[in-house]
């Protein structure tokens, strides 16, 4: 087992072990990573120099038999946001740092030749770093393809970068392998995947096959509240059946019918596409070709909302897709083809690109003019020109805003540089509270006010009218942050915000593995300290409330079919984070 | 009166037809619970119903032209 640190320096190729120390001992995933960065990175660096760092961080309860405790967070200054980015992912990874002892990988500094790639490997006894000219200019397929043919260890997972990540692209993502692995599950936002590439870390492996589970200190305790909270997320019709049944995707038809879905670029909110690739749809696509649907993303998943897409033939071709994924490269684009669709998947996972970045591009291309709005094929040869490198490529492999503003766009759907993902702000205006003053940038994760504001999960409050929202956004950022910390997944919170049982069994199972007595005000506490972390650092970097704003047109150009505006007014967006 | 009723998710099977929504003639002073009353849906199935794209419950009265969107409890991200 190890300290719980390990530092990767880049430059010597030095590896050092640490102990935890003691301000970060209660840290784990996003407050682990937050920490660290405002601890240690100057909030004014260039992110893509020497003296940013990238950390990998398994949850508190990640490597556990903790249900559904696999999420794994990665934490850098962002080139995207220019502010602290946590971009969250499942997979296999956190469950395999967790349980070889390994509370967070620091990989600092960057080689001195900008061409040399390498790869970490991670063993229960010794990690090393090997340089891997084999592995350059390799999609996520092909270098996971090469590693194991390497290390042949069916037991290990993958975290790699794609060709966007060695070109330090801004929507670059990191990919982590899934069960299967093969590498569908990415820290998408925030282009980590450039920062990754800059360090000139192409592959991370990760082999526990010498290890056992994560043991808690009082394992009655830990086994009771573990089974009260896979009883509770069971038990949820969301949790236990929707999610499981038609995967995040069943959102495409309510969140299109509220009139709340992003069409053509932000333009409208609600489209015709929306019924052709609703998750309805895919259900029935995936089963008449023997995919699979409630499929895990990692061990211990107990919801099993990710499903395997197959080709018409019945081949394999990506994982879900993802709603978010399916939005932005669907009805944002005009686009209502899922086989299209698909396809965009299964290249931004390749290529190493964040779905929602991407899919945001390409809707801000077609406003552009670069190519007509529902143009499948032409987004498809787009995204090749991405992956070779071509100057265009690098300009839509930039993200939302580079490309509109390269093509002079004024309809640019991004807030701290990050696009918006697939809620309107304008008819959801929770959301809105949360795109816009969340540290993260755009980030519908970071608060997700869909759940009261559409589904009726945690009580109700009025998407169309702005009484409600920010205290509904305040509560949920911070729940959000602490949830982050655990290595629980993200979709939990559909039950824990119905069922008080469940939200006593995650601090109970903290209790029961640490031995502590941790009360529900502590984890509150704990997601409090996290936002006022990522607002300290934010502030550091030159961001202020203008930056915690939503793009004028959200303001002033009422949305179909409600023709609202956004209408949450500045004083009320600045009292958001008001307790940092 | 004519509406336009839309089943979704795990709510489809409860459209007459086999389709996913249908135009249905009903009378004036209806409510959106005696429509889903009338067409068998067990009143512990649906959970989100919207009316014109805005949030109702079982007791809203319709009226002509009226979109009627029923789901049962869905959530993703």
């Amino acid at each position: 087992m190890y300290k719980g640190i390990v530092r990767v320096n880049m430059k010597t190729l030095e590896i050092t072990h640490e102990d935890v120390p003691e301000k970060w001992g209660a840290f784990g995933g996003r407050a682990m990573t937050s920490a660290v960065l405002l601890d240690e990175v100057d909030p004014l660096c260039i992110p893509l120099g020497k003296n940013n760092k990238l950390i990998f961080a398994p949850g508190l309860l990640s490597g556990s038999s903790a249900p559904i405790s696999g999420r794994l967070s990665v934490g850098a200054k962002s080139p995207l946001t220019l502010g602290i980015k946590e971009s969250n992912a499942g997979g296999q990874a956190a469950q395999i740092l967790g349980r070889l002892g390994i509370r967070a990988i620091i990989v600092e500094d960057k080689p001195e030749d900008p061409g040399k790639f390498y790869t970490l490997e991670v063993r229960a006894g010794s990690i090393t770093v090997v340089e891997c000219p084999e592995l350059k200019g390799l999609g996520n397929y092909d270098t996971v393809d090469k590693l194991m043919a390497k290390y042949s260890d069916k037991k290990a997972g993958y975290i790699t970068i794609g060709q966007a990540g060695e070109m330090k692209l801004l929507a670059a993502s990191i990919a982590c392998t899934d069960r299967e692995l093969r590498p569908t599950r990415h820290a998408g936002r925030g282009g980590l995947g450039a920062v990754m590439g800059s360090k000139g870390l192409k592959a991370i492996f990760l082999d526990d096959s010498e290890v056992s589970m994560r043991q808690p200190v009082d394992k009655e305790a830990f086994r009771a509240a573990s089974k009260k909270f896979a009883k509770a997320l069971k038990e949820h019709p969301v949790t236990g059946e929707g999610l499981p049944t038609y995967g995040t995707n069943v959102l495409m038809n309510i969140v299109n019918e509220a009139g709340g879905l992003p069409a053509k670029n932000f333009r409208t909110g609600s489209t015709d596409c929306a019924a052709k690739v609703s998750g309805e749809v895919q259900h029935d696509m995936i089963l008449e070709r023997g995919g699979k649907v409630a499929h895990g993303c990692h061990s211990g998943c107990v919801i099993q909302c990710s499903r395997i897409w197959n080709d018409k033939d019945g081949n394999y071709l990506t994982k879900g897709p993802e709603y978010e994924t399916i939005w932005a490269h669907g009805p944002n684009c005009e686009i209502d083809d899922l086989d299209a669709i698909a396809i965009m998947d299964r290249m931004d996972d390749d290529i190493g690109l964040d779905t929602i970045e991407m899919g945001a591009t390409m809707g801000v291309a077609m406003e552009a003019g670069i190519l007509e709005w529902g143009d499948a094929d032409g987004v498809i040869k787009l995204l090749e020109e991405v992956g070779q490198g071509t100057p265009l490529g690098r300009i839509l492999g930039s993200g939302a805003k580079v490309t509109g503003e390269c093509y002079g766009v004024d309809h640019i759907p991004v807030v701290k540089g990050q696009a918006m993902p697939a809620y309107e702000p304008r008819s959801i205006m929770g959301i809105g509270v949360t795109y816009a003053t969340s540290p993260q940038g755009a980030d519908h994760t970071a608060g997700y006010a869909i759940a009261t504001n559409i589904l009726k999960v945690g009580g109700f409050v009025d998407p169309l009218k702005p009484e409600g929202q920010v205290e509904l956004s305040r509560n949920l950022q911070i729940a959000t942050a602490a949830i982050d910390a655990t290595g629980l997944c993200l979709f939990v919170a559909f039950a824990v915000l119905d069922k008080p049982e469940a939200f006593e069994a995650i601090y109970e199972m903290l209790n029961g593995f640490y031995g502590l007595n941790l009360g529900p005000d502590d984890v509150t506490e704990l997601g409090k300290t996290i936002l006022r972390a990522e607002v300290k650092f934010n502030r550091a970097a030159g961001f202020n409330e203008a930056d915690d704003r939503l793009p004028e047109w959200c303001m002033t150009e009422p949305l179909a079919p409600h023709n609202t505006v956004f209408s949450v007014t500045d004083d009320e967006l600045d009292s958001v984070l008001d307790f940092v | 009166m004519i509406i336009n009723l839309k089943f979704f998710a795990s709510l489809r099977p409860y459209m007459p037809g086999d389709k996913d929504e249908s135009w249905v003639d009903v009378q004036m002073e209806t409510n959106v619970g005696e429509v889903l009353d009338y067409l068998k849906v067990p009143p512990d199935k649906p959970k989100i119903y919207l009316l014109n794209g805005v949030h109702a419950d079982r007791e809203t009265l319709l009226k002509e032209g009226d979109v009627l969107s029923v789901f049962p409890p869905v959530a993703g991200g």
